[in-house]
Order: C-alpha cells, then structure tokens, then sequence
C-alpha cells in the first residue's frame, strides 16, 4: 500500500493515487493514518487479491480452452467457406446477408441476364 | 473419414511407418519423400489422422470430459447418434462436414453448460460467472448457427443431386443404430497405432474411445 513515512518518528499516512479524468493528471488522495489507515490498507488489498484471483481464473481457463478454440475456428471457418461455395455452386444466393435462396432463374445471375 | 475397405500397412510396415512419422513430427525434412510415398500407399493414414473434424470433437469431449471415463464415453455415444440423425441417407461431403461442425459445437456447448453450472455451484466471483456465461453464450449461437446452415444445405441442396463419389450409405436406420455400431466405422486398426507412436502420454488417455484411437490433438500435428 501507498504508506508514506513522515516526520522522525516515521508515522506512516496512507495516500491513493488517482488519475483526475479531467485533468489527466495523477492525484494523491489522503485517506488517513494509524488503525483507520491500517484497515483501509488491509481492505484495499483484499480488494486486489480478489481482482488478480478473477484475473487469474479467467486466463486459466482461456488457457485451458485455447487449443480447442483454435481448432473450432479453423475447422467452422473452413466450412462456412465450403457451404458457401457449394451453395453458389448450386445456384442459390444470399442477399443482403440474409437467407440463403434459390435463385429465380436457377442458375444465379449470369443465366438470369443471359436469358 | 472412412477407411474400411483401406488395407491397414502390414505389420512389418509399421515399425518403418513409425519411424518416418517420429522422424517427420520432430521436422527431419530428408523424411518427406519417404513419408509422402507411404502416404500414398496407404491413405488410411491420412484420411485418419488428418481428419480435422475429428480433432475438434476429440478436444472437446477431452475438455467436458476430463478423467471421467463414463461421460467420455457417453459423449462419444451420443455424439455418434447425433450424427447418425442429422446425417441423411445418400449425404453428400458438404452436409457431413456440416454434421461434423453441428457436433463440434454441440460438444463445445455442453462443455460451456457444465462449467457455467460448476461456477454457479461453486460460488465462483461474479466476474469469472459473467465471463462463464458470455463464453456459454457464444457457444449457444455457434451451435444454433451450425444448425441453422446444416437446415439451409439440407433445404437447397437435395440428395439426388449430391455427386455420387461424395455421397455415403446412412445406415439403414438411424435410430436402431447401436453406438457400437457407429464406432465399428472407426474400426482400430493397425494404422491407428501410427499415430500414437509419438505421444504415449496422449495415446493412453483416449485408447479406451476405438473412435478416437491413435488420434493426437492437432497441436501436435502442425
């Protein structure tokens, strides 16, 4: 914690450094000294080791994931284009990113405007 | 992938087989011609082991799985069925890979399901719930998108116009189908051991699925 010694006999004053959103600029706040400090400093890093334990959990279990992960998005990446080119293969079209259709004329475009 | 009616290489094959892929999977470049002549050879090989599909569910049930036998083997099972009932008769390539990735992300979703239930059981913070339940969420719309364009093939694409050397024999019936059954396509075979040459540790972990047999994650491929 951000305790800070002062004077000869060392008494310790808690200080919060704060970023001033308007200014930019690194603010110190006094939040007090002696038990009241002491007991704001314990909750604070209580606070913290709570935050760092999420932080950790949710990386190991990105970790964990990882592997899979990547290979889902290989192999679902690899079929949609597949299924794409097999459904313009067959005529059909999407548009607008909406349902895939059959195209009126059957044969997409080209045939469309050939006829 | 099927490979019945592919002969396995015969056993005095496979120590040479072996070989070569340990010496290829550690990056011998002087192996490949060696390497692709037997791949050429026997096709069972790659057709096996460079399925990615079956990398992908292999992950997954790992990872829903875990240590527990009974559910890796119920998933495999089920998994099977699944496929056999989204897979219709004559289907060609495209819809079976279209299977394949409904499955996958079946599997995904039930892994994000259980372990989405264990936070809340646990008493997890809510900062790891809420990434659980995000995690969970993206699964469901995977899945309901794999789903949704499986239904989208099947609707367009009719099987009389599927290209016959793509299409497959269904079962006869998809609901009498025995998980047995499934799995006898997946047949372990001596080919499977080529695989599993080179990860013993792996290996042993999946020996008891005959589906998954001499199959490594692709990690250790690429």
């Amino acid at each position: 914690m951000a305790f800070e010694k002062r004077g000869r006999a060392g008494t310790r004053y808690l200080y919060l450094s704060r970023r001033d959103p308007e200014t930019g600029k690194v603010k110190k706040l006094y939040i007090g000294r002696g038990e009241r400090a002491d007991a704001a400093a314990n909750a604070l890093t209580q606070r913290r080791n709570l935050r760092e334990g999420d932080c950790r959990a949710v990386q190991a279990h990105m970790e964990l994931v990882r592997s899979a992960d990547n290979v889902t998005a290989t192999f679902d990446a690899a079929v949609v284009v597949i299924m794409e080119a097999s459904l313009l293969a067959e005529g059909c079209h999407r548009a607008n990113y909406g349902p895939w259709r059959k195209s009126r004329y059957g044969h997409g475009r080209h045939t469309a405007a050939t006829r | 992938m099927a490979t019945e009616g592919i002969p396995p290489p015969p056993d005095e094959e496979l120590a040479k087989i072996r070989d070569v892929v340990g010496r290829a999977k550690r990056g011998d470049a002087t192996t490949l011609p060696v390497l692709r002549e037997m791949l050429d050879r026997y096709p069972a090989i790659w057709q096996r082991y460079g399925d990615l599909a079956s990398h992908v569910e292999l992950s997954w049930v790992t990872l829903a799985a875990g240590d527990d036998l009974h559910l890796r083997e119920s998933l495999v099972r089920f998994a099977a069925q699944q496929r056999a009932e989204l897979t219709r008769t004559n289907a060609g390539a495209i819809e079976r890979l279209l299977v394949e990735r409904a499955i996958a992300c079946w599997l995904q979703l039930h892994f994000f399901s259980g372990i989405e239930a264990n936070a809340v059981v646990n008493d997890a913070s809510p900062k790891v719930q809420q990434y659980r339940a995000r995690r969970h969420g993206q699964a469901q719309r995977m899945y309901e998108r794999a789903l949704a364009a499986l239904l989208t093939v099947q609707r367009l694409i009719p099987v009389d116009r599927v290209h016959p050397a793509t299409a497959i024999e269904k079962q006869s019936d998809s609901t009498s189908e025995t998980p047995s059954a499934t799995n006898a396509r997946c047949e372990p075979s001596a080919i499977h051991q080529v695989g599993g040459t080179e990860n013993e540790e792996s290996g042993d972990r999946f020996e008891s699925i005959p589906q998954y047999r001499g199959v490594e994650p692709l990690q250790t491929i690429l």
